[in-house]
């Protein structure tokens, strides 16, 4: 069973902590995580995928959710740290394109 | 070099299934010693297909499902049956939805991972046969 940890990272950015596998189980989860985050005045957020061993295209779904909710809101949302399965499914879904992954959660909002 | 494994499992299919799904094609493919990119791509579609399964009954009428996974002749391998309603699709259709799209990516990136990848319809039964070459 995946787990979500959240903190607060520097900034005023939020970041959230995938534990195990990102399928259609915990894909809903996760977009409901964001919306309440960006419902709450967060909208700067950083999802951190070095312990997201699994992710599905509704995992990719609701990053892009996320992404959205996060830009509607004059915000963003950016991943880092994604291991080998969830790079490969990033590139080949050409969504490396929209979620550029930084190397650390803390590096993410670095530019700006 | 990989050693010959195979086996199966019959679950109803609901997302309750799916560690258990997951989990089965981990311990063929380390048994039979796949390298890791492979087992990764062979996963990730094979998951697809499940979603796919799970999406098309209810949880009031989950279709039975069978899942074999089989490592042998160079090629990791499984097939996915079940009586669920008929599935129609394009499996040539392998198209991706546009960036900010938030579904549509499951099959398009099954038919990007598989060197093999088949879908019949026959006796009320759904069955989908997925394969990689293996490089040993």
């Amino acid at each position: 069973m995946i787990e979500f940890e959240t903190r607060e990272g520097e900034n005023g950015v939020t970041v959230i902590e995938p534990h195990g596998r990102l399928n259609m189980v915990a894909a809903p989860r996760l977009r409901e995580l964001i919306t309440e985050i960006v419902n709450g005045g967060t909208t700067r957020i950083v999802v951190e995928l070095s312990s997201t061993e699994f992710i599905d295209s509704s995992g990719l779904g609701a990053l892009i959710a996320g992404l959205k909710a996060a830009r509607q809101a004059g915000g963003d949302l950016r991943i880092a740290a994604p291991t080998a399965q969830v790079e490969t499914v990033l590139a080949l879904t050409n969504l490396n394109r929209v979620l550029t992954a930084y190397p650390s959660a803390g590096l993410a909002f670095n530019d700006d | 070099m990989t050693t010959d494994r195979r086996q199966s499992l019959e679950v109803r299919a609901t997302p309750d299934c799916l560690d258990e799904v997951h989990d089965l094609i981990n311990t063929v493919a380390a048994g039979a010693g796949v390298a890791d990119e492979a087992t990764v791509r062979f996963t990730t579609a094979a998951m697809e297909i499940v979603d796919n399964v799970i999406e098309h009954g209810t949880r009031a009428e989950a279709p039975n499902l069978a899942v074999t996974v089989e490592v042998t002749g160079g090629w990791l391998r499984g097939v996915v049956e079940d009586d669920g309603p008929p599935t129609s699709l394009d499996l040539g259709a392998t198209d991706m939805p546009d960036a900010m799209a938030d579904r549509g990516r499951g099959l398009p990136l099954a038919a990007r991972l598989l060197d093999e990848f088949r879908f019949e319809r026959q006796a009320e039964r759904n069955t989908w046969h997925l394969g990689i070459a293996l490089d040993d």
